[in-house]
């Protein structure tokens, strides 16, 4: 009995790591046959629309003054640029630095939000500023983001096209010298976005909005109401009601935008715990809207499901390796096990999550010119063992939230060093 | 299918996947220990480029003209530091 539930549980991840197997090698083939001297996703770059900026910010003292300053270098015209800062009861002095910019730039607002009673968390503190936005796009940048100078230009030239909804730009990490940490971050960078998200944006799938360097149409997001409060992931949750309500999602690669990853292994167990509950919330939300989604094609209804359940890969890792374990030590294994049972940890190893290792990361750090780079992958099996850990958390705390009722909005926010202005030279 | 082993068949298992693992890390010590990747680009407030010594790839391409500037800028730099070799 026991060898049989372990082999039914073996052969189910088994199907699922060769479906997403193929999937990165697809991936993968896709971004090498795209031209290296196309300008990645830009459409027209004379389409120039009034555009509203957002920038959440929860105690950010320390790199605030970085992106707002960067805010007054963009080469957007002014006159059709608004950007409003969300300091969210920040308890340091966020709001002040936020403030002495907002004097001195005229196209800068600054929302204090200290009211008791009102919803904390990024989303709720977006869709607070929503009602001071008056441009027809709204962007978002995380506020230890520094973008390229035109960057608005390159991210707004997609929406001359009506079917867009929402773009999503590169993210590039900023301060990847500073330890092995951060060097690990920025190889899962790279993989996810100069390869994954510039296939899925090559094969008219699904590129997925990041909720920062990236923006939606302001007409759109009336129309869905406005970010998800109740969600972890509402950039995940905004891109599938986007995509639900038949617009596309594109991806710029050439907007590329610099972030301060995490410097220790606790902010990224907790950074990479928010992105997985978060994720499973909106698999839980979406599949089967997906599936039965009569706007969306066969291919994007497959890729929108794959997307949804990267996240409990790293748990269904966890099933194989037990069951497989129960295999090899019981009599009465399948007669198949025996033929199959090493392509799981070999297929784990190259596709986990979006950080797809071997594939994706090599890639596109040979696109990159970064092939000294590559000779760090083999590091990222103990980012792939941490996942497991860190997603199989998520999704037992996921089940209890839901079992119990639990629900509620709330900053699970990163702490930034500024640490990223050493690579900033003046 | 029953996993049946011996005591020799273990140890040569244990050295080969020790031997393996250590082939596969061997590489990301060395870079480790020695980095010589040229890293992000480095970012001079209105473009980005890659260190000098490297590979020089504008961003921002609306931006070439300072770019240049920046370049020329910087080789004068090296060359006023030069003795004038022929006072």
């Amino acid at each position: 009995m026991i060898g049989e539930i372990a082999g039914f549980a073996f052969f189910f991840v088994t199907f699922l790591t060769i479906a997403y197997l193929v999937r990165h090698v697809v991936f993968t083939l896709a971004v090498l046959r795209t031209p290296k001297d196309r300008k990645d996703g830009i459409v027209e770059i004379s389409y120039q629309p009034s555009v509203s900026i957002l920038i959440p910010a929860h105690n950010e003292e320390r790199v605030i003054d970085r992106i707002l300053h960067r805010m007054t270098e963009l080469s957007y015209p002014k006159d059709k640029l608004q950007i409003v800062v969300i300091n969210d009861a920040s308890t340091d002095a966020t709001g002040q630095i936020a403030e002495n910019r907002a004097q001195k730039c005229g196209y800068l607002k600054v929302l204090q939000r200290y009211n008791k009673g009102t919803h904390r968390g990024k989303a709720a503190a977006l869709n607070d500023a929503l009602r001071l936005c008056e441009g027809e796009i709204v962007l978002c940048f995380d506020a230890d983001y520094y973008p390229q100078r035109d960057i608005v230009e390159k991210l707004v030239s997609v929406f001359v096209d009506p079917a867009v909804g929402a773009v999503q730009g590169r993210v590039i990490v900023l301060n990847e010298p500073q330890n092995v940490v951060t060097r690990l971050v920025a190889l899962e960078r790279i993989g996810g976005y100069r390869v994954d998200q510039q296939a899925r944006e090559s094969l008219g799938l699904i590129p997925q909005f990041g909720g920062t360097v990236g923006g939606i149409r302001k007409s759109l997001l009336d129309q869905l109401g406005g970010w998800d409060e109740k969600s972890l992931a509402e950039d995940t949750d905004l891109t599938f009601r986007t995509c639900l309500a038949g617009y596309t999602v594109r991806y710029v690669n050439d907007a590329e935008c610099y972030e301060e990853a995490v410097e220790s292994w606790s902010a990224y167990r907790k950074q990479r715990y928010r992105w997985a509950r978060g994720h499973m919330q909106c698999a839980f939300k979406y599949s089967l809207k997906v599936l039965t989604s009569r706007r969306l094609n066969f291919r994007r209804k497959l890729d929108g499901l794959l997307l949804l359940g990267v996240y409990f890969m790293p748990v269904l890792a966890l099933l194989s390796f037990v069951s497989c374990a129960v295999l090899l030590t019981v009599q009465s294994s399948p007669w198949w096990f025996g033929m199959v049972w090493a392509m799981v940890p070999i297929s784990l190893y190259s596709f986990v999550g979006n950080f797809a290792p071997f594939f994706e990361v090599g890639i596109g750090a040979y696109l990159d010119g970064r092939t000294r780079a590559q000779w760090l992958i083999s590091l990222l099996i103990f980012t792939f063992l941490y996942n497991i850990i860190i997603c199989t958390k998520a999704f037992v705390d996921l089940l209890i939230s839901k079992i119990l009722g639990r629900n509620g909005s709330f900053w699970i926010k990163t702490a930034h060093s500024g640490n990223g202005n050493d690579y900033i030279l003046k | 299918m029953a996993l049946n082993l011996d005591f020799t068949v273990l140890a040569i298992l244990l050295s080969g996947v020790s031997a393996f693992v250590f082939l596969m890390l061997f590489p990301a010590l060395l870079e480790l220990k020695k980095p010589r990747d040229a890293g992000p680009r480095t970012i001079i407030k209105e473009m980005l480029f890659q260190p000098f010594a490297f590979r020089l790839h504008v961003m921002d391409d609306s931006l070439d003209y300072q770019l240049n500037a920046v370049v020329s800028g910087r080789l004068s730099e090296i060359v006023s530091i030069l003795p004038n070799l022929e006072s």
